[in-house]
């Protein structure tokens, strides 16, 4: 369906243990599909040790993206500061309020990734639905000329709240009021930027930005 | 001459699946999804505005052209994307190309429908 709707690139969720176990059969998936596949791991939690708890047990997987989904501005700051962290999540209307400047400063100092969901503008109507139009768009105005840092997520729960990259554009720059060519970018570039991040990460020969060892 | 045709047009190439039944929808039916879908996210005036008009569709091969301004594009293709029904089967929109001519629209429409859905 990712496919049909014009995916080329997708972040499928694992746990790390299927990820260590099941190596053939994610190779067995991807050849079966145009659509390239890098995996993620979701931290739920609002509590730090848990927190910590579930870092060091996944730490280990580099070519692993770890994303925090939490309602706790504590922990979001802390986990801005922590270079393990690669994107902080924001599905819902209640995780969207935890968001505040100070948090989305430090992100774009360390250059990680927020990640925002549309997934309860296509499941509610009426009110709900403006409540959480009205949440969005202030999140956006906060970070505003700060859209490099966002990425789309999907996070459907039913094939048919599945919308594809042209039509979020279309609600990214129509109804958010975001210009095209960043909107674009959210779908696009940054995601481009986060894969490499994690790229340079499972390389040997990079050291930092800017910096590779180059061998004769 | 009225005033929608003083503005530039566009054309939007769009195909559409129901995993839920096989029934067949008429362009009267598909039209008017889009058209509420479209009156409840922007209101009356800018669907209005939009000249929103289905110029194609085909049932069997479940594709449409529709034809608005250039101006209200990107809220037509958001009000596609909002769709998430026609006659309470549940359908999943994928917008493929727009264009400023029905001609280049049809063309593109053979080449993509040659080339990925046969």
């Amino acid at each position: 369906m990712y496919e049909f709707v014009g995916f080329q690139n997708l972040f499928m969720e694992i746990s790390p243990q299927e990820f260590k176990k099941n190596v053939e059969l994610i190779q067995k998936i991807q050849n079966q599909t145009k659509i390239k596949l890098f995996y993620r791991v979701t931290v739920h939690t609002n509590d730090v040790n848990e927190f910590n708890c579930a870092l060091n047990k996944i730490s280990n997987y580099k070519a692993l993206i770890i994303v925090l989904q939490s309602t706790n501005k504590d922990l979001l700051t802390f986990a801005a500061k922590n270079s393990r962290i690669d994107v902080l999540s924001f599905s819902s209307v209640e995780e969207i309020k935890s968001l505040t400047p100070g948090i989305i400063s430090l992100i774009k100092q360390s250059k990680k990734y927020i990640e925002i969901s549309l997934i309860d503008l296509f499941m509610q109507k009426t009110f709900e639905r403006s409540r959480s139009f009205r949440e969005i768009y202030k999140i956006l105005r906060l970070a505003n000329n700060k859209e490099h840092i966002f990425i789309y997520a999907g996070l459907e729960s039913s094939i048919y709240y599945i919308k594809g990259p042209r039509e979020i554009i279309s609600i990214l720059n129509s109804i958010f009021e975001i210009p095209l060519s960043k909107a674009k970018s959210i779908l696009s570039t940054n995601p481009s930027g986060l894969i490499e991040n994690i790229q340079n990460r499972t390389d040997v020969n990079f050291l930092e930005d800017g910096v590779r060892i180059v061998k004769e | 001459m009225k005033q929608h045709h003083l503005e530039r047009q566009r054309y939007i190439l769009f195909e559409y699946i129901s995993l839920d039944s096989t029934e067949y929808f008429n362009e009267k039916e598909m039209t008017r999804a889009i058209w509420s879908s479209m009156v409840k996210l922007f209101g009356d005036y800018p669907s209005y505005k939009s000249g929103l008009w289905m110029v194609e569709f085909n049932s069997d091969l479940k594709w449409g052209i529709i034809r608005c301004t250039n101006k209200t594009k990107e809220m037509v293709i958001s009000a596609i994307a909002f769709t998430n029904e026609v006659k309470s089967n549940r359908i999943i929109f994928h917008t493929i190309r727009t264009s400023g001519t029905i001609r280049v629209a049809l063309r593109i429409q053979k080449e993509y429908f040659q080339n990925y859905r046969t």
